[in-house]
């Protein structure tokens, strides 16, 4: 028997006419089923007699005109005042999860999947479950409860197509990040060509090579990647980041920058400040100096003020230097001192790394924590939109079952994100001490360059880039910088500066 | 508006005391410009528009016309032609005048209809931001032109010289609209002149893209002359996953 709906949201009402039937149809239920349940966890179940039968098909009902918060509240109530042998136990726990998931409570609607697919005593409902789980994959989740618990310590038997291949292609990343590394490529490679997952295997399997520095296997797989029909724009982009970081390794910096251009990320995230980082080294090593420092300005926007990026004020110091403009060049320099003047002294007073605040936000925005802090963002947000719900959940106690849920798996993520910061902090703290070290060798570097001594017949001829003339009309339009920062403009500043090397400053 | 473009920018730094020296310093360091193409790029325009005559004591004058105009660079553009036809409404002065003092008013003539062509010149170009949400891109030009009044009855034909301001809201490449307000005098060969007041709202049509002001191919720059992948075939000959394909094909 199956609850699921196969058929299109306007034939719901059928569904709602059949669910009694549907139920009914089902073994009735012994004389032992009336007795109460034994006392639940929750306080208020344990106050309440069971939910008959009745419960849940409305829940049902509910479920299927779109009434998620009805749904939700009577699926709750129906498992929370039954045994889990109840008739129906694992399509109330799959209806309560969905329905929790449409109503923004993921990590709620996460655990409760996670039952109906862990138990697996409803084989039928295992691929649909699975299915809402990958979609709860795809935004911030308890990596340990759905990766390592569910998709890696399962063995699921038999399971349909998509089903199958995303199982597959999580056990194999499991593989590979346990070191695993032929057991995951065989498995990435049993992956179908028409999987949806192929893509991102040939990808990951790339980024394997490159580690092992196979460089033309490597790019080989990322070309694979970005050219395949079923890649989608995450991996495609991924795929291209990577290729044009091997034409930046290689110098071919004009060829980096093109496939820089193409990278896509979403508008104002730490992923964007990063691509905007790599796009102005690039440009610096074209010797581009005016898009360079228009990128530079472009990361001071209020959205990225966060973003760690210290080699920022390295940097514009280098273009500053590179174009004989001394004093602003030592200016730059000043400004890193003033920017972590306190995080470095906080380095130097040996405090706990985690209690600097600027060393702390770049370690929760990089690497693995990244994704643990997103989760512990999400489980506040989530557990904060709980109070806007009253009625039917604090009726059948599901209100303070969730508060209890979040507040534990918050605890949890929160000693997790403590063992993890000491080792990130530290790392961001020796990353900050050598760029300390650049800008004081810059520093000094600058320092004799201005009392270089030049002929005058030396001097450099004006190039294209020294054209700071501004035209009255043509195809552009030219916004003069006022400190107002334009989400829209970010990518377009150009850097009005004038060149005034001889010919020998202005080369590297 | 928020921004202008950078010549109404330029005109005012250049007024204000001390420009000079605040110029030197900002040269010291570089300055900052948000370089943007133009988003939409107006070549042939079809317009329609509805207004009205305000400025007569005896009657007010709605308008239904349109126009046509060549945009010939973003700054000028030539509104080749432009028909107003004007529904005469009368405010009922003259039988005020006629019940309460007995008097007869002269025979003021009439606007039947217009035709004019303009040179717009649009200097100011901006953007908005509508409820912190979304960009309005506008613009404000000045129209200069003239062309015939045609007045009701034994009027006639009489010329006009036009000028006076515009504001255009770009909501696309195809639609955008816009408001004018076009003073005109008429001048009487009996002696004297006539001021009339044209306000119109209008919405736009732009057809194209390419103008016949455009030159020839823009210069390409180095970064677009870059292969990405040609570059990874030399580095990587092997590289390349539809290689075996080639040579098979060739073969």
């Amino acid at each position: 028997m199956t609850y699921l709906k196969r058929a299109p949201r306007h034939r719901a009402w059928l569904t709602l006419l059949l669910a009694p039937l549907l139920v009914a149809a089902e073994p009735a239920p012994e004389a032992g089923d009336d007795t109460p349940p034994p006392p639940a966890a929750e306080a208020p179940s344990a106050r309440r007699r069971a939910a008959p039968p009745e419960v849940f098909e409305d829940g049902l009902g509910h479920y299927y005109a779109d009434d998620f918060e009805s749904a939700a509240a009577e699926m709750f109530d129906y498992l929370s005042t039954n045994e889990d042998t109840v008739e129906n136990y694992e399509w109330a726990e799959y209806f309560l999860g969905v329905s929790l998931k449409e109503l923004g409570f993921t990590h709620a609607a996460a655990e409760y999947l996670y039952n109906v697919a862990k138990n697996r005593t409803r084989p039928e409902i295992l691929p649909e479950a699975l299915e809402q789980i990958e979609v709860l994959m795809q935004g911030p989740h308890d990596e340990e409860l759905l990766f390592r618990r569910l998709l890696v310590d399962s063995e699921f038997g038999y399971l349909p197509g998509r089903v199958a291949d995303f199982v597959n292609y999580k056990k194999a990343m499991a593989d590979l990040l346990d070191g695993r590394i032929e057991w995951a490529e065989r498995l990435f490679d049993e992956l179908p060509d028409d999987s949806p997952f192929k893509p991102e295997a040939i990808y990951t399997v790339g980024v394997q090579r490159l580690k092992g520095n196979r460089m033309t296997d490597a790019v080989k797989k990322f070309r694979t990647a970005l050219n395949h029909p079923l890649a989608n724009r995450d991996t495609r982009n991924k795929s291209r980041l990577a290729l044009a970081r091997i034409l930046y390794e290689k110098e071919r910096y004009a060829s980096a920058r093109k496939l820089y251009d193409q990278v896509e990320v979403p508008e104002l995230t730490t992923a964007e400040a990063s691509l905007y980082l790599e796009k102005a080294w690039t440009s610096y090593f074209l010797k581009d100096y005016r898009r360079t420092m228009g990128i530079l300005y472009a990361l001071e926007a209020p959205s990225y003020r966060t973003y760690f990026a210290p080699e920022r004020f390295l940097l514009r110091a280098l273009v500053y230097r590179s174009l004989c403009h001394y004093i602003p060049a030592k200016r730059e320099i000043r400004r890193f001192n003033f920017r972590y003047d306190r995080t470095l002294a906080n380095i130097r007073a040996r405090i706990d790394l985690r209690d600097d605040e600027v060393l702390r936000t770049a370690a929760l925005s990089r690497g693995a924590l990244q994704g643990v802090a997103d989760f512990r963002r999400l489980l506040s947000d989530e557990a904060d939109r709980i109070d806007t719900i009253g009625g039917s959940w604090v009726e059948v106690g599901l209100d303070e079952h969730l508060r209890r849920l979040y507040a534990l798996k918050a605890e949890q993520v929160d000693l997790h994100l403590a063992a993890e910061l000491t080792k990130a902090t530290r790392a961001v703290a020796e990353e900050l001490v050598d760029f300390e070290e650049q800008m004081y060798l810059l520093d000094y570097e600058v320092g004799l360059e201005i009392y270089k001594r030049l002929r005058k017949e030396n001097a450099r001829r004006p190039s294209k880039a020294d054209n700071l003339d501004i035209p009255y009309g043509g195809d552009q339009v030219y916004y003069a910088f006022d400190d107002e920062f334009w989400n829209d403009e970010l990518a377009h500043y150009d850097f009005f500066v004038e060149n005034r090397c001889f010919d020998e400053g202005g080369d590297e | 508006m928020r921004r202008a473009a950078l010549p109404l920018c330029l005109a005012g730094v250049l007024l204000a005391s001390g420009a000079a020296r605040a110029d030197e310093d900002e040269l010291e360091a570089g300055r900052v410009i948000a370089v943007q193409d133009r988003p939409f790029r107006l070549a042939h325009e079809f317009t329609v528009s509805a207004g009205v005559l305000p400025m007569d004591a005896f009657y007010t004058g709605l308008s239904l016309g349109g126009s046509y105009t060549l945009h010939l660079t973003d700054l000028v553009s030539w509104e080749a032609i432009a028909f107003h036809y004007s529904a005469s409404v009368d405010k009922g002065l003259s039988d005020q005048l006629l019940e309460r003092w007995s008097v007869e008013d002269t025979d003021e003539p009439v606007i039947q209809y217009l035709v004019s062509s303009h040179a717009i010149f649009t200097p100011f170009y901006g953007k908005l931001t509508l409820l912190n949400n979304s960009i309005v891109n506008v613009s404000t030009y000045l129209s200069v032109g003239g062309g015939a009044i045609r007045y009701q009855g034994e009027g006639g034909f009489r010329p006009h010289f036009s000028i006076g301001p515009g504001l255009r809201f770009l909501f696309g490449q195809v639609v955008s609209a816009r408001l004018d307000a076009r003073n005109m005098i008429s001048p009487d060969f009996l002696g004297g002149a006539d001021y009339i007041l044209h306000v119109t709202a209008s919405v736009s049509f732009n057809f194209g893209s390419s103008r016949p002001t455009d030159l020839g191919d823009d210069e390409l720059e180095e970064a677009d002359l870059a292969d990405p992948f040609g570059d990874l075939d030399e580095l990587y000959p092997l590289s390349d996953p539809e290689r075996g394909k080639k040579r098979e094909g060739e073969q």
